[in-house]
C-alpha cells in the first residue's frame, strides 16, 4: 500500500486560550482519502486541535494559535485569507446533532444559499442527502421540519448540510457520543463511503470506533504542567496492537488512574 | 487502579493455563511409564486426566472469550488473551499425545521388552521439557527461554530419525520385534510432536513479549 497524499499539514501547531496553553507545538500531517482519528483523555486539546483546521478558534476572543495549517500549498491562518471560505472547504460535525428549525430541505440548502449558489438546489439536496445515506428516510418529507428527526437521522443531516457546500475535509467531533449504536454504525459506515471523495478527521472517545473506522490515529496527552502533546501518531492498526510509546498502550488499555 | 478486575481476571487465567499444562505434564509423565511397564491402572489414569484437560481448556476459552466480549482488550491485552486461548489447544492436543501414547502401550501389551527403554525416556524427557520451558517462558514472559525450546525442537528431530532407525534395526534382525517395533514407531512420532506443539506455544511467546509474528531466524 502505497501513502496517501497529504492534505493538511500541521506545522508546530500551538494554541493558547489566554495564558493558558493547550495544544503544545504539534505537527503532522493528514491523508488525503483516509480517516485520521484523534484520541486522548479529556483536556488534552483534541477538540482544540479540530477547531484549529479550519480557523474555528477565531471564534473564541481569548484563543491564539501560532504555526501553520497547510493546506493546497497555504497556510490558513495567512491573514489576507476568509476563514468562511475555508469552513466552506473544511465542514464540521459537532458532538449533538444541531440542525436549524427549519425544513429539512432548508437545512441542506441554506450553506449553498449563503454561499452564491446558482445552479439546480433541488439536485444538490437530493445529492447532499444521498452522500449521507439518508435519502431514501426523507424523500417524502423534505418539508418536514429537521427537529422530528431522530438523533441519528439528524446527524446524518448534519453531515449532508456539510456536503452542500461541497468540501473537502469534515472535521467530526466526537459525531456519535450522542447516538444509539445502531445510528453510531450507521454514521461509521458513511464515513467508510465518504472517504472515498473526502478526507475525514474525527476527535472520538470510542476507542473502538477509533480502532473500527480511521486510517491512522493520533494520541494526544498530557504529561504533568505539558499540557496537549502529540504522543504518537500513526496506522491505527499499529497503535491498536502495538503502539510505540508505553503511554499510549497504557491509554487504550484503560491503565490509567 | 481501574482496571483491577480486569487484571485480576487475566492472572485468574493464566494460573489455570498453567494447572492446564501440570495436568498435560502429568500424562505425559504416566503415559510414559505405562509404555515402560504396561500398567494399566496408568492408562486408564491418563484417559480419565485427558477429559480434565478437554474440560479445562474448555473453560480457559470460555473464560477469555468473556473478557474479549466485556474487556474489549486491544495491544498487549488482545495478545495474551489470544495466546491464552491459542497456547491452551496446543496443550490439549499435547493431551492427546499422551493419551495416544496409552493407547500404545495398550496394544503393546506386556510383550518381551525389546531393549529401547532408555530411548522412550529421552524422548519423553526431553519434549516434557520443551513443553514445561515454553510454559514457564509464558509465564516469566522469557523471550530467550522461548528460543531455546524452539532451538531444543530440532534436537528432538534428531533424536526422533536416530531412534527410528535404532527400531527399523531391531526389527529387522529379529521378525518377532515387529509387531512391537511398529507400535513404538507410532509413540516416537507422538514424542516428536509434542515437541512440535511446545515449540508452537514458544513461538506464542515471542509473539506476545515482541508483537512478532515469527522469529525471522527460524
Amino acid at each position: 500500500m502505497t501513502d496517501p497524499q497529504t492534505i493538511i499539514q500541521a506545522k508546530e501547531i500551538s494554541v493558547h486560550y489566554g495564558s493558558k496553553k493547550v495544544l503544545d507545538n504539534v505537527s503532522f500531517d493528514i491523508g488525503e482519502n483516509e480517516v485520521t482519528s484523534i484520541i486522548g483523555p479529556s483536556g488534552c486539546g483534541k477538540s482544540t486541535l479540530l477547531r484549529s483546521f479550519n480557523r474555528m478558534n477565531d471564534l473564541i476572543p481569548s484563543a491564539v494559535v501560532s504555526g501553520e495549517i497547510i493546506f493546497h500549498g497555504q497556510n490558513i491562518y495567512e491573514p489576507h485569507l476568509d476563514p468562511t471560505e475555508i469552513r466552506y472547504q473544511m465542514g464540521m460535525v459537532f458532538q449533538k446533532p444541531n440542525p436549524f428549525p427549519k425544513s429539512i430541505y432548508d437545512n441542506i440548502a441554506f450553506g449553498p444559499k449563503v454561499a452564491g449558489f446558482t445552479g439546480d438546489m433541488d439536485q444538490l439536496v437530493e445529492e447532499s442527502l444521498q452522500k449521507s445515506a439518508l435519502w431514501d428516510e426523507v424523500k417524502d418529507r423534505l418539508k418536514d421540519s429537521a427537529l422530528a428527526l431522530s438523533g441519528g437521522q439528524q446527524q446524518r443531516l448534519c453531515i449532508a448540510r456539510a456536503l452542500a457546500v461541497e468540501p473537502e475535509v469534515i472535521l467530526m467531533d466526537e459525531p456519535c457520543s450522542a447516538l444509539d449504536p445502531i445510528s453510531t454504525l450507521a454514521i461509521e459506515q458513511l464515513m467508510r463511503e465518504l472517504k472515498k471523495q473526502y478526507s475525514i478527521i474525527i476527535v472520538t472517545h470510542n476507542m473502538q470506533q477509533a480502532a473500527r473506522v480511521s486510517d491512522k490515529t493520533a494520541f494526544f496527552m498530557n504529561e504533568g504542567d505539558n499540557i496537549g502533546l502529540l504522543i504518537e501518531y500513526g496506522d491505527t492498526q499499529k497503535i491498536f496492537s502495538q503502539p510505540e510509546h508505553k503511554t499510549t498502550e497504557d491509554y487504550i488499555t484503560g491503565r490509567f488512574g | 487502579m481501574v482496571r483491577q478486575h480486569f487484571d485480576n481476571s487475566l492472572n485468574e487465567l493464566q494460573t489455570s493455563l498453567i494447572e492446564l499444562s501440570q495436568l498435560v505434564e502429568r500424562s505425559i509423565s504416566n503415559a510414559t511409564a505405562s509404555l515402560l511397564s504396561h500398567d494399566p491402572s496408568l492408562i486408564e489414569r491418563v484417559e480419565s486426566d485427558d477429559d480434565e484437560i478437554d474440560d479445562l481448556t474448555d473453560f480457559i476459552e470460555q473464560s477469555a472469550l468473556n473478557l474479549i466480549r466485556t474487556q474489549q482488550p486491544v495491544a498487549s491485552d488482545l495478545r495474551i488473551l489470544m495466546s491464552i486461548i491459542h497456547i491452551s489447544v496446543e496443550l490439549e492436543r499435547i493431551g492427546d499425545y499422551a493419551e495416544g501414547l496409552a493407547h500404545i502401550s495398550s496394544y503393546i501389551g506386556p510383550s518381551p521388552n525389546i531393549g529401547v527403554n532408555s530411548i522412550i525416556t529421552q524422548m519423553s524427557e526431553l519434549s516434557s521439557t520443551m513443553m514445561k520451558n515454553s510454559i514457564l517462558a509464558l509465564v516469566n514472559r522469557d523471550v530467550a527461554l522461548a528460543q531455546s525450546v524452539i532451538e531444543s525442537d530440532s534436537e528432538l528431530d534428531v533424536l526422533y530419525k536416530q531412534n527410528f532407525k535404532v527400531l527399523l534395526e531391531g526389527m529387522l534382525n529379529d521378525s518377532n520385534a515387529i509387531e512391537h517395533g511398529t507400535y513404538l514407531t507410532w509413540a516416537f512420532h507422538d514424542f516428536e510432536r509434542i515437541g512440535d506443539r511446545a515449540e508452537n506455544i514458544a513461538e506464542r511467546v515471542v509473539y506476545l513479549v515482541t508483537g512478532n509474528n515469527r522469529d525471522s531466524s527460524t
